[in-house]
């Protein structure tokens, strides 16, 4: 299995065990897009693009504010949540969630990806 | 040698491309040199109208108060290099470290397009003024149009270089994302 095809199944094991996850996306922190499971609608390179700018300045802002290094980022709309964090070499981990989602849960999922995700990458 | 940053790869290697693409080479540089008797004598009355002009405008005006007479030393010295026939890299890193001092005293950088049409416009008349023959005129005049363009091309790169430098270290953004941003087709 390719490192491509494993880092789509963490993807998807992380929207099928976290029902609140609707969306999922391990994006370059330059912005480019390296795994998704995004719905067909929506335009990865803008998303990607999107999610890499979001924790970029989530992370000097964190700094210029004297807020420690960023755990996360967090975009909160009437319809959910985006969730953003680091996941280790450049790159960076997208949830979309409902808006109902319990966000203590997200993170600690979101989390234990992470952990995945280090190890294929 | 100079604290200034150098010329970095990406802007160098467009220099280069354009130094090619308007095949600026040795004989617009014999063309300038030849030029440099008969502009030498105009310098003084050009620099001198040059900033009389800048003192007419507010923006400009404000910038000048006080270093006028510095500010004309160095555009001499801009002047007599355009028609010192050597063109290298430290030309081309000098002209850099003018759009950056332009950038450190804040002129925007529309100034500088109407500054080089007014060099121009002084260029061509005296030009004019001391060459008879309309072919010496119109070669020599084309070989400072591309020079003055490069220039141009190098003093705008700089200032874009400086605000997307200034924009990465603000936001934290880096420049391939930037870069990839650009990039992306508008919605």
């Amino acid at each position: 299995m390719s490192r491509v095809d494993t880092l789509n199944r963490v993807l998807r094991g992380l929207q099928s065990g976290s029902p609140d996850v609707e969306a999922s996306a391990l994006i370059s922190e330059d912005g480019l897009m390296i795994a998704s499971a995004l719905p067909a609608h929506v335009d990865e390179s803008r998303v990607a693009g999107m999610t890499a700018t979001l924790l970029s300045l989530g992370t000097r802002a964190a700094s210029e504010l004297e807020r420690g290094d960023v755990e996360e980022v967090l975009v909160r709309g009437k319809d959910g949540y985006a969730v953003m964090m680091a996941s280790g070499q450049g790159t960076l981990l997208l949830c979309l969630t409902s808006a109902a989602a319990k966000l203590g849960l997200t993170f600690l999922d979101m989390r234990r990806a992470v952990a995945d995700i280090r190890r294929v990458l | 040698m100079t604290d200034a940053p150098a010329i970095p790869a990406v802007a160098k290697q467009v220099i280069d491309e354009m130094i090619r693409f308007v095949a600026f080479g040795p004989v617009d540089a014999a063309n300038l040199r030849a030029l440099a008797p008969v502009m030498e004598t105009y310098q003084a009355r050009i620099t001198d109208a040059f900033y009389e002009t800048l003192a007419q405008y507010g923006p400009t005006a404000k910038l000048l108060e006080g270093r006028v007479d510095a500010l004309k030393r160095t555009h001499a010295k801009w002047f007599r290099d355009l028609f010192a026939g050597e063109y290298g890299d430290d030309y081309f890193a000098g002209r850099w470290r003018i759009g950056l001092a332009h950038v450190r005293i804040g002129l925007d950088p529309f100034w500088v397009e109407g500054v080089m049409s007014m060099i121009r416009t002084a260029a061509a008349d005296a030009l004019a003024n001391e060459l008879a023959d309309p072919l010496e005129i119109a070669k020599r005049y084309a070989s400072l149009c591309k020079l003055l363009d490069l220039d141009l091309l190098v003093i705008n790169l700089s200032y874009q270089e400086d605000r997307l430098q200034r924009l990465t270290d603000f936001t934290g953004l880096k420049r391939p994302l930037i870069e990839n941003i650009i990039r992306l087709p508008k919605k």
